[in-house]
């Protein structure tokens, strides 16, 4: 049996031309001899009657004081996934086709108990392959699964992606052969938003890792939860338009010798950020870690996630996602940390920080007039974050990085001749990331993208 | 229902591995004027930088030992100010779904801080925080993550 497991997102079955043009892709693959699995995405997108979004907003709608239970969550937001799948079966069948509508747990994915985000523990296949047996074509309900006791739960961010990719991945030991097509509304994976870069091109071949890291940096194509699936099982990964004839991108172990050669492959964008830096120049590197303790440790309480990470030379930095600037100061303007309290025969007894969010904070100098009274006994060590609100971060995607000469300096000189501003740098084993303001934003992502050439022949595959 | 152990399907979630990365240096450029020409005389001659941070007073960055002398060089050709500090490592603690967890950083300090290991530099990707410490303090600073982390007895690559 050679099994085509096809995966298709709210846009494509939210109108009934959309779907008639999803149900030609499912119709080809069955006349092309394959045995298909389909796995369907919720219809629409916000403001859709069965979108995710949509019922979220219903549940939350009745008290928005009281959080609804997550279990009831999964409950609910499973129920979008069921009805778009239950009518592209339809639409398959009355094409004439056999058919059969599954959800997630009826297809046999057993997650963990972690509602709203859960992890498939394991897949068993063997009443869907029962299904593909007898002919039929097999609708799976994309983004959710059961717990062994049968609760409904969903896999949270990228959700049909990931079941289209462990689908794959669990008939795979069963059949003759497997491969997975993510359809979406652009015919591939990109080496930039075409939305930013008129001449993006489409990779025709990508390898998982390449592909997961323009995810995680923000490429809105295949979900990295999906490719990371896909690699460790060695399936191959199809992006391809619903809406267009064209071949899209085969993702795959980079085993040949094009796949691995040193390559660079897309420039991303993503967050909304913003970049906090402790200037902290007569501070020991003990002291300095401890303040930075203090910090971490608040932000860890509240669930904030730090990015770009940066310490020593007589300073500590940071970014956080934007929505949490007002949360991030709350708790840091102000905030005051003791050191150096050893014992001592006369004052300074000790040193106390004082942090503070610029020279206006009001939780900075709220403290300052608290602590004048005992600055004849302590020294007050005031420290005023510089605050860079409107950052983002562009990526250049690469493989090989290290043996690819000057990449990181390529990137940086045009984005300085540009006059883009550089706040900070990050490298990792696939990309290089700078932080810049938000309104360089495009032009930087247009600047890269050309300098290394990857509208024109500059990109293998 | 019932099942039988199967095929792991999923990366695990949560911190896995320690990993460790030495024979390195951190070299610091004091010519706040200089950074991009100094990084790209280091490009023309050949010499792989990585883990670049930006700061006020200039740049750091890290290579690897083998190329401290020629980064030296190449530095007063520039000519820019830059002292290294050599046999530093990178300890880094490796998890699953990096960016869906908070705290990580916190609890890495947490350990090093309390165990004394001294943290020269930080870095994070999605899926790894990287601490650079010297190369002295390595094994302190592995077995305080191991125990932050419960990866006592295994989890170091």
């Amino acid at each position: 049996m050679r099994v085509m497991v096809q995966k298709f997102g709210g846009t494509s079955v939210a109108t009934d031309e959309a779907r008639a043009l999803a149900a030609d892709r499912v119709a080809q693959a069955v006349e092309a001899g394959w045995n298909v699995v389909v796995v369907v995405s919720a219809i629409g997108r916000k403001g859709a009657p069965y979108a995710t979004d949509t019922l979220l907003g219903l549940l939350n709608g009745v008290d928005p004081q009281v959080s609804p239970a997550p279990r009831e969550s999964d409950l609910l937001l499973a129920c979008g996934e069921v009805i778009s799948t239950v009518i592209f079966a339809q639409t398959l069948r009355a094409r004439g086709y056999e058919t059969i509508a599954l959800t997630g747990g009826q297809a046999g994915i057993v997650t963990d108990y972690e509602f709203t985000n859960a992890r498939i523990l394991e897949i068993q296949p063997a009443y869907l392959l029962q299904q593909l047996d007898a002919g039929r074509i097999v609708f799976v309900a994309g983004f959710q699964g059961a717990t062994e006791r049968g609760a409904i739960t969903t896999l949270g961010r990228g959700g049909s992606d990931t079941t289209a990719s462990a689908l794959g991945a669990a008939v795979k030991p069963h059949v003759e052969h497997v491969e997975v097509e993510i359809y979406t509304d652009v015919d591939g994976v990109k080496t930039a938003d075409p939305r930013i870069v008129k001449d993006a091109r489409t990779l025709s071949v990508a390898s998982y890792a390449e592909v997961s890291e323009m995810a995680h940096q923000g490429a809105k194509v295949v979900h990295p939860r999906a490719a990371e699936i896909a690699e460790i099982h060695d399936v191959p990964l199809w992006v391809k338009s619903t809406f267009e004839e064209a071949p899209g991108t085969l993702i795959r172990r980079a085993s040949t010798a094009e796949d691995s050669s040193p390559r660079i492959t897309g420039v991303t964008s993503t967050g909304k950020l913003v970049y906090l830096r402790f200037p902290l120049p007569d501070v020991s590197d003990t002291d300095r870690a401890k303040i930075e303790r203090e910090v971490y440790r608040l932000l860890r309480n509240e669930e904030i996630s730090i990015h770009l990470s940066s310490t020593g030379n007589g300073a500590f930095a940071f970014a956080v996602a934007r929505e949490h600037l007002g949360r991030v100061s709350e708790l840091i303007d102000g905030l005051v940390i003791p050191g150096e309290l050893g014992p001592r025969t006369h004052p300074p007894y000790g040193v106390i920080t004082l942090l503070g969010i610029g020279s206006t904070g009001r939780g900075m100098n709220a403290q300052r007039t608290l602590l004048a009274g005992a600055s004849s006994l302590v020294d007050i060590r005031v420290v005023e974050a510089d605050m860079v609100e409107n950052c983002t971060m562009v990526s250049v995607i690469a493989t090989g990085i290290d043996d690819i000469p000057g990449i990181f300096v390529t990137m940086l000189g045009v984005l300085d001749e540009q006059g883009v501003w550089l706040y900070q740098t990050a490298d990792s084993a696939y990309s290089l990331s700078v932080l810049i303001r938000e309104a360089d934003s495009v032009r930087a992502v247009r600047t890269l993208h050309e300098a290394f050439s990857l509208g024109t022949a500059g990109v293998c595959g | 229902m019932e099942h039988s152990p199967g095929t792991s399907f999923e990366k695990e979630r949560g911190v896995h591995a320690i990993q460790v990365r030495d024979d390195l240096a951190l070299a610091t450029c004091t010519s706040p004027d200089k950074w991009l020409i100094l990084l790209k005389a280091l490009a023309d001659n050949g010499i792989p930088v990585f883990h670049l941070k930006l700061h006020d007073s200039g740049m750091t960055f890290i290579v690897r030992s083998e190329y401290v002398d020629r980064v030296l060089e190449v530095s007063d050709a520039v000519p820019a100010v830059t002292t290294i500090e050599p046999n530093v490592a990178f300890v880094s603690v490796v998890a699953g779904a990096m960016r869906d967890l908070s705290g990580i950083i916190a609890r890495i300090f947490d350990a090093l801080v309390g165990a004394g290991v001294q943290i020269l530099q930080t870095g994070d990707a999605h899926d790894a925080v990287h601490c650079l410490v010297r190369e002295a303090s390595v094994s302190t600073a592995v077995s305080a993550l191991q125990h932050e982390f419960e990866l006592v007895g295994g989890g170091v690559a």
